[in-house]
């Protein structure tokens, strides 16, 4: 085995179905089977015969033809086809399908391949009695003369008659049979767990073996047993060295035992010797190697280690690392480096240097940046797909002054941080943890144009979309990045949209393929897909984009509603049933708090969102019934039957207003959010801001507004002028609260310079900017509610008695007095927009004594320009809406 | 140490440690799911006790007459799990289920440049059948090695004989 295993080590090229490729054949097969199925046999004959002319050994083909021979009458003629096939023993499995059919089919049910038949066939039949819990039976099937009909390769027998001994719970036999697949392959992880099970269950049960006990090997029925049995193992690993010197297996088993023990005997005395002991030893071994932290760790966060303990472990791998126990000096290859390497991780796991001094914590950063530049001649050989080996050193210590920052909100840290991750990222540009942690700073920050680079030079895409697409999805639109926000979203819809047509082929195939396993596999991850609370949120968040950036007048605004599919009576949404399939565990974290927190952050940031998407939901939704009032309007001009369905609507907007009210009764409670610390955990949602911001209240009132409209064209109420006064009022004084909040606390903001306090302020500004844009869309739905009032009134036609007749001209007043209130309010926000100097914002982050090179400096620069230029972007297309916003607003006015 | 076990539909949910990495191609669905159908047994993953995917290969049997073989479609290691001998094991696998399938050889594609795995496959047998022109696309485009490696049933190992000439991707049968 060679020193740097490269990544990827085969593959194929990115059009994976070349000529050879099953997939292909799959499809050019297709044309016959679906003639044979469709009894159009001669046509199948036909179909073959040109498949066979261009490639004549295809086996399937001419069994295909053979098929169809026979069903033509031609039995001889198909009888030597498949003579000849025959000879060539077929083994892929869809030829011998064919051949089966064939067989039956000429009655000569002898011939049929019975090898292929009886696999699938015992398959079937394990599966069907696992399923009715009959273990004892499967396993009468596994050892009796059906077993041998199994195709059995990678312990796949011994494998499948040790989960259904462990079913029964005959452990003694569990007990024997996992150590024997531990002897052949010891470094298979589940094995050694299912034993030592066996073993806790053999000394729970003070099992004995009595005289006729056969087992073999022999029953390890108490722990010594196992520890002399893993002994056993690690000697014979120290005799074959060049066999099995590289498994970590017997190793980690030995600690894993050792906890085992601790845990039922309550002491940390074992027959293999102390915890210390034990984990120093497996430093010794495999410290060189990129898993020894995690297996460490793993095994650290099951012991309960005393701080004594901790401390101990750390001074002995220190003193393993260092000639004199002291200083540890800078490394003479790359062994050594990772060996050091491997120890500070573990100092930062167990929290080291939390307690040090500001000036001590700025030291160890420096220091660690120190051994990652010096590192950095040990990954010159390596190409530029490969990680270098000194790179971890740069994110620790980016992780360090990222939560010095935290803790002292000073920006010069974060800063220091960004420029080191950049500088790495220059050195080591497919470094994907580097790539996250920067693209996880730079939203916080606000700076989503320069997350979004990242996000790209990911290449997420497909499923990735499930797991990581929540990386950008929740933060473009909410800093104002409208264009790229539409791509993005539309991309993660197209695979969301796909995944059912998708899925549901192969679960043919696996009838097909007798891979009856997967099947319910392949069923559950489409429902997962399905119930996603990723493609939920992208598809709502995609309605209200879709408003923000379309509804441009009447007749877009029509346009894009009638394009949403969006039920305003119905939640279809099953929320309880929502899957969460972020990918967390991708981050590489340090610190243990740090790790734990993440844990618990996953469920409250899960259900922040929840309740940010339904939030979302029932203001999409309520926009899409309003706009179903003035739908209904037009047709009740045709005929009166809608009557009945109209009153409907209005029932169902009443119902989802007094739903977005409750949003808004819990304002002053404790509002669902959280600390983004770490920084790796998923950003809050928009909903704090949001729900602050007098936001929401616009909507109410206007759909409050719109139900008095409503009520006077369907002539239930007449015009009261008080009351309309009041609704107006209430519209105009939430928009007012937004005004003064931009105003006095968000732009004013900028004059303090910090990056993270503007991704706030851009969070302020999309706010007030979408909930204008709704407003229009709302107003709108108003002005065509009146409209036909209105040109009544212009006629003066006073003749007939008409419902609308009973609204007044100070209505119509009132209306055009709101939408001008609207026009001002935009122009006013427009021209603070226009007033603002983001490039201030980001002229502060300067290179500090951390990097004092020229290099330090050019990678600062480029910074800065990275966050202005997000910054600009994000003003530039709020700006953009608001003059399109305008002219709408212009064209809502009653004349 | 390691779990090898059966690839399942959830591992794509938890790939990314693996697929991150720029040479790891991240297929559509429908990909990895026609593998799962087809060739369950070759699709095979490698998981860390602290539940980590490691990684996996992905492989499938193919080829009329003396053609029938085991063919490797990708195997990757995470950075952090690497110089554990886990791309060996894996193939070691690969190569069992075509020997019970009775296939000829097996064999797989690797981009030239990457001599750190062409220096692997050579040490676990393999050996450089011809070269593929220009068979990964990109920029700019790279030729890929062919390589292969005898199994029991072709005693004479007629499979293995290089090529003297390169071919082009449309010429691989």
């Amino acid at each position: 085995m060679s020193q740097e295993e490269n990544q990827e080590m085969s593959t194929d090229n990115n059009m994976a179905a070349r000529s050879t490729d099953s997939s292909v054949n799959e499809r050019r097969l297709r044309p016959i089977y679906d003639c044979l199925d469709n009894g159009n046999n001669k046509k199948a004959l036909q179909e073959a015969e040109k498949l066979l002319k261009k490639q004549k050994d295809f086996q399937c083909a001419k069994v295909l033809k053979a098929l169809a021979l026979i069903r033509l009458g031609r039995q001889d003629e198909s009888l030597s086809t498949l003579k000849e096939v025959h000879q060539e023993g077929p083994t892929d499995d869809a030829t011998l399908q064919a051949m089966t059919i064939c067989y039956r089919e000429l009655q000569k049910p002898e011939l049929i391949d019975l090898t292929f038949l009886l696999n699938i066939f015992v398959q079937l039949y394990l599966m069907i009695l696992n399923l009715q819990d009959k273990y004892e039976e499967a396993l009468k099937v596994l050892d009796g003369p059906l077993g041998e009909k199994v195709v059995s390769h990678l312990d796949v027998l011994p494998r499948k008659r040790a989960e259904l001994l462990t079913q029964l719970g005959r452990w003694p036999e569990v007990n024997s049979t996992y150590k024997k697949l531990i002897m052949t392959s010891p470094d298979q992880w589940s094995y050694y767990i299912e034993y030592f099970n066996s073993v806790a269950k053999l000394v729970d049960l003070e099992w004995r073996p009595d005289e006729e006990s056969s087992l073999d090997p022999p029953v390890d029925y108490t722990f010594d047993m196992a520890a002399e049995f893993i002994m056993t193992l690690l000697k014979t690993q120290r005799d074959h060295p060049a066999l099995l010197d590289h498994f970590r297996g017997p190793h980690l088993a030995k600690l894993e035992l050792a906890f085992w023990i601790q845990r039922r005997e309550n002491s940390s005395i074992s027959p293999l010797g102390n915890i210390v002991d034990l984990l120093v030893t497996y430093f010794e071994k495999f410290g060189a190697k990129g898993s020894c932290f995690l297996d460490m760790v793993r095994v650290v966060d099951s012991f309960s280690l005393t701080e004594e303990e901790k401390f101990q472990v750390l001074e002995r791998i220190k003193f393993s690392l260092s000639s004199n126990g002291r200083e540890v000096k800078l490394p003479d290859n790359v062994k050594e480096m990772q060996r050091h390497l491997c120890y500070v991780q573990l100092c930062h796991y167990f929290g080291h240097h939390e307690n040090y001094l500001e000036e001590d914590k700025l030291k160890l950063a420096v220091c660690l940046y120190e051994r990652y530049t010096h590192g950095l001649q040990f990954g010159k050989e390596l190409l530029s797909t490969d990680f270098k080996p000194s790179d971890n050193y740069a994110l620790l210590a980016a992780h360090i002054l990222i939560d010095m920052w935290k803790d002292k909100e000073d920006e010069k840290f974060l800063t220091q941080a960004l420029v080191m991750l950049e500088t790495a990222l220059k050195n080591s540009p497919s470094n994907f943890q580097i790539k996250l942690l920067l693209l996880n700073l730079y939203n916080i920050i606000g700076a989503v144009g320069a997350s979004h680079a990242l996000y790209e030079s990911l290449d997420i895409k497909h499923v990735q979309q499930e797991t990581l697409g929540y990386l950008i999805t929740n933060h473009l639109a909410a800093c104002a990045h409208f264009s790229t926000a539409s791509t993005v979203l539309a991309t993660a819809l197209r695979f969301f949209t796909s995944n059912f047509k998708d899925t549901v082929d192969f679960l043919i195939s696996c009838y097909k393929f007798g891979s009856f396993a997967k099947i319910q596999q392949i069923v559950e991850f489409r429902e997962k897909l399905n119930n996603s609370v990723q493609y939920t949120s992208v598809a709502i968040e995609r309605n209200i984009l879709d408003l923000l950036l379309e509804s441009k007048s009447h007749q877009t605004t029509r346009f894009v509603i009638g394009l949403m599919e969006v039920d305003p009576e119905k939640d279809k949404i099953e929320w309880d049933k929502l899957c969460d399939n972020r990918d967390l565990a991708l981050f590489r974290m340090w610190n243990n708090k740090h790790v734990k927190a993440m844990e618990d952050l996953k469920s409250v940031s899960l259900q922040e969102q929840v309740k940010w998407i339904k939030l979302r939901h029932l203001i999409v939704r309520a926009i899409k019934a309003a706009f179903d009032l003035t739908k209904t309007q037009a047709e009740s001009n045709h005929s009166e039957i809608s009557n009945g369905e109209k009153r409907g609507v209005q029932e169902v907007l009443e119902e989802l207003l007094t739903s977005l009210k409750e949003y808004l009764g819990n304002i002053d409670s404790k509002i669902l959010t959280y600390r983004q610390v770490p920084v790796q955990a998923p950003a809050p949602t928009r909903l704090k801001y949001y729900l602050q911001g007098y936001y929401l209240q616009v909507l109410v009132s206007l759909i409050e507004y719109i139900l008095y409209l409503q009520q006077l064209v369907e002539g239930s109420q007449s015009s009261q002028a008080k009351l309309e006064e009041q609704l107006k009022n209430a519209v105009m004084e939430s928009l007012q609260g937004i005004f003064l909040r931009i105003q006095l606390e968000t732009l004013s903001r900028i004059s303090e310079k910090k990056v993270e306090s503007m991704r706030k302020t851009l969070e302020e500004l999309v706010n007030a900017v979408e909930t204008l844009s709704l407003s229009m869309v709302l107003v709108n739905i108003g002005h065509t509610l009146l409209k036909p009032a209105k040109l009544l009134h212009t006629k003066k036609g006073k003749k007939k008695k008409d419902s609308c007749l009973s609204i007044g001209v100070d209505t119509f007043q009132s209306f055009n007095e709101l939408v001008a209130g609207m026009e001002q309010a935009t122009l006013s926000l427009q021209q603070m927009l226009q007033q603002l100097d983001v490039t201030l914002v980001g002229a502060h982050l300067e290179a500090t004594a951390l990097n004092d090179q020229e290099e330090g400096q050019e990678i600062v620069k480029d910074i800065r320009e990275k966050i202005n230029k997000s910054y600009q972007v994000s003003v530039r297309e709020l700006n953009d809406i608001l003059y399109t916003k305008i002219k709408y607003i212009q064209t809502l006015k009653l004349w | 140490m390691t779990t090898i076990r059966p690839f399942t539909c959830d591992d794509m949910f938890r790939f990314n440690n693996v697929n991150l990495d720029p040479l790891t191609e991240t297929y559509g669905l429908s990909f990895y799911l026609q593998y799962l159908a087809h060739w369950p047994e070759y699709f095979q993953v490698a998981e860390a006790p602290n539940g980590d995917i490691m990684g996996y290969i992905m492989g499938k049997a193919e080829g009329p007459g003396e053609n029938w073989h085991g063919h490797v479609t990708a195997l990757t290691i995470a950075p952090e799990y690497r110089r554990l001998g886990l791309a060996a094991t894996l193939m070691a696998g690969l190569e069992e289920i075509s020997e019970k399938k009775r296939a000829y050889f097996v064999d797989l594609f690797v981009r030239v440049s990457n001599k750190v795995a062409v220096a692997m496959y050579k040490q676990l047998g393999y050996r450089v059948y011809r070269r593929v022109l220009e068979y990964y696309s990109g920029d700019p485009d790279e030729d890929a090695f062919d390589m292969r490696k005898a199994l029991s049933r072709d005693v004479h190992k007629k499979s293995v004989i290089p090529l003297p000439h390169p071919v082009r991707p449309e010429d691989i049968e």
